[in-house]
């Protein structure tokens, strides 16, 4: 549209303005209505947060009634609610809000756009899930108690479940349609909303991990939607999808759920990997080595994650060939997990290294998540699995995968990017303490629980042999260790953000010496609207023209 | 798109035809909800609102970037105002138009309010050069505070 006197004209959808003054509304309404991509990213951060809290207290109670064989504190019943809602709490409400959290805060102002592409969905998606939870939560109340036939709700166990189960769907529901909401606003934005010379290989690997991730939860949040909905036409409308008195058939149940829920294990890890890969080349100094190869090794994980889903169920009796071909291309993931591995290593190799708390974090992701890599290996070869089956040894593993993986990489995220949003820098010493305690009590928890499944404890039980009893012991001081240090966290966040302890907002733009990328080209507070003039982006992934912070500037 | 849906309707249809069909349509509703979501955000991309100020005359232009305007619309300058009213709602946003005699466009439907606010101070000075908006200044300090 042509139009000449250009200095007359008023752009009222381009619109270009100096003053960000207009900052959020007051009170409980800001937080109710708000579509900002923070603030919803702060309210992400924080439910997930209470959800870590509630379901850590969870597995207090499950640590307190293992620390002696016999029954003491819980009957068996309500430990098996208990192993089963901590579960569901941990994932669905603590680890997959906190990555989508971090993704709010931080793939716009990564990418250069002002917002998500849909804000108003982005707020419907985070104000289901405080409804979805306490539902859920709240079946501890019902007659029966909560769902207590596991997080993998098999049937047809699962469907002697009381009046909670078709609140436990409903929830399921609700978690999922809140999950796929943020997922199609992550590639959407991504795809539509990148500044300009924000090519994708210029993007960083925090985005290229939402992005895949985003796709991974679109490609497989229908699977979980269909089981569930399955489970619950079975229960009370009189279908027979897995009823093997009606002609349907269990174990495809299992195969069913694995379809979604190998995915799902790549869905809680891949965004580490994206934050582990920004953390590492800030504090070496040096740019990320193999950038390419580190997308490709992304994107072969997510593609295997489609073909492996049956290492989970190798003794429910499928055929030889099926055994040796999950168990192959189960095996081939550690090649692209070795390519990344190889990566931070190569990064860190010769750099000038820091060990500022986020650094400590992502070094102890690297060689901790690679110890639950190499449990998992083990348990991806048939015959061992055979012996390993439902034992603590699997409990070990996956909690190495998803502790000092999935956790330590938000907490890694947090400390790494709170003076972004806070404009305060966090306690340094404090975090080192946070560090080491949890460092050394969550391989306190976890470690022994190997040797507990070599031995032969089986997984979800609240009583056990008296053989077991010393390395339960240790695992349960342990994790009332690791609960505690969290507290340290808690302090330093709410610090940050508060302003306790006279921390003021000394943060500069950059924050990190080493930090580079869009995101530490805006000042520190991060103003309320950032990008709202799409920056130029150069080669170096830098804004062309200057700093933005100057932009920002009041 | 296309990889997603082939991806997405592969599995669901591999799984409907061994009998366990509700996944397909779970499915499709969330390619149509990807869909739709890619195609409102292309659109509102693209979506443009020009309005040039002539000497007697203000021209206003909807339409999308790079297909020309779809609709135009001549104003009289002297006899245009600028009204931010209310929306009909409580929590509403605000409304910008442009009303010229029985003629009244809106503008600016996919910005915030106080964008809205802005655009619309800006508008006025430059429908009535005359018109400024007021300059804000600190509050002047109580005389009474010093004694």
């Amino acid at each position: 549209m042509a139009h000449e006197h250009a200095h007359d004209d008023a752009h009222t959808h381009d619109h270009g303005h100096d003053d960000h003054a207009h900052g959020p509304d007051k009170g409980i309404m800001r937080w109710i209505k708000t579509t900002n991509h923070k603030d919803l990213g702060t309210l992400y951060l924080f439910f997930s947060f209470t959800m870590f809290f509630i379901g850590g207290l969870m597995s207090l109670v499950i640590r307190a009634e293992l620390f002696q064989p016999g029954l003491q504190f819980v009957d068996p019943e309500l430990f098996n609610q208990f192993t089963t809602m901590h579960a569901l709490v941990m994932i669905f409400g603590g680890v997959m809000p906190g990555f989508v959290g971090l993704a709010n805060w931080m793939v716009p102002m990564m990418i250069g756009c002002s917002d998500l592409a849909l804000p108003r969905v982005n707020n419907w998606g985070f104000w289901l899930l405080p409804f979805a939870f306490t539902m859920l939560l709240s079946t501890f109340f019902l007659p029966g108690g909560a769902p207590a036939g596991g997080w993998t709700i098999y049937p047809p166990l699962v469907l002697q479940t009381g009046n909670s189960f078709p609140i436990l769907i409903f929830a399921i529901h609700m978690m999922g349609i809140s999950s796929i909401t943020g997922a199609i606003n992550v590639v959407v934005t991504i795809l539509n909303m990148r500044a300009p010379g924000m090519t994708l290989l210029k993007m960083p690997l925090f985005v290229w991990t939402w992005l895949i991730t985003a796709y991974l939860l679109i490609a497989v949040m229908p699977v979980l939607a269909g089981a569930v909905t399955m489970l619950l036409t079975d229960k009370y409308f009189g279908t027979s999808f897995f009823n093997a008195a009606g002609g349907g058939d269990p174990v495809m149940f299992e195969h069913i759920f694995w379809f979604f829920g190998h995915p799902e294990v790549y869905i809680m890890i891949l965004p580490a990997f994206g934050i582990v890969s920004s953390i590492i080349p800030t504090f070496a100094r040096k740019p990320l080595f193999g950038y390419a190869s580190m997308v490709y090794a992304v994107a072969s994980i997510a593609f295997l994650s489609f073909i492996v889903w049956a290492h989970h169920m190798f003794t429910v009796g499928i055929p030889l060939a099926g055994e040796l071909f999950f168990m192959f291309s189960t095996m081939l993931i550690a090649v692209p997990t070795g390519v990344k591995v190889f990566n931070w290593i190569a990064t860190m190799w010769r750099g000038s290294l820091t060990y500022e708390t986020p650094m400590l974090f992502a070094i102890a992701f690297v060689f901790l998540f690679s110890i639950g890599g190499f449990s998992g290996l083990s348990l991806a070869l048939a015959p061992v699995d055979f012996q390993y089956h439902n034992t603590y040894f699997v409990v070990a593993h996956f909690h190495y995968v998803l502790v000092p993986g999935a956790v330590f990489s938000i907490i890694a995220a947090i400390y790494y990017w709170i003076p972004k949003w806070t404009g305060r820098m966090y306690n340094e010493t404090a975090g080192k303490w946070h560090f080491w305690l949890s460092a050394i009590f969550i391989n306190v928890t976890f470690f022994p629980q190997h040797f507990l499944g070599l031995a032969g404890m089986p997984r979800r039980i609240p009583d056990y042999a008296v053989q077991f009893t010393d390395f339960n012991m240790v695992s349960t001081v342990g994790a009332f260790g690791f609960f505690i240090a969290q507290f340290i966290f808690i302090g330093n966040v709410l610090a940050c953000c508060y302003g306790w302890f006279g921390r003021t907002r000394n943060a500069t733009a950059q924050v990190w010496e080493g930090a580079t990328g869009l995101e530490w080209s805006v000042p520190s507070p991060a103003p309320y609207h950032t990008f709202e003039d799409p920056p130029l982006v150069g080669d170096d992934g830098m804004p062309v023209h200057g700093n933005a912070a100057a932009a920002h500037a009041h | 798109m296309g990889l997603l849906g082939t991806i997405s309707l592969a599995i669901g249809g591999f799984f409907a035809l061994e009998g366990f069909w509700p996944i397909l349509p779970f499915a499709g509703l969330e390619l149509a909800a990807v869909g739709l979501a890619l195609a409102h955000s292309l659109r509102r991309n693209a979506y443009r609102e020009v309005v040039s100020f002539e000497a007697a005359t203000i021209a206003i232009a909807f339409g999308m970037a790079g297909r020309g305007a779809a609709a135009k619309l001549t104003l009289s300058r002297v006899g245009t105002r600028v009204v931010v009213e209310a929306g009909p709602y409580r929590n509403s946003p605000t409304r910008l138009c442009l009303s010229c005699g029985g003629q009244s466009v809106e503008l600016g439907h996919c910005l915030t309010d106080a964008e809205r606010e802005r655009i619309a101070v800006r508008m006025r000075e430059l429908i009535h050069p005359g018109w400024r908006a007021p300059v804000r200044q600190a509050a002047p300090v109580e005389s009474w505070l010093q004694n």
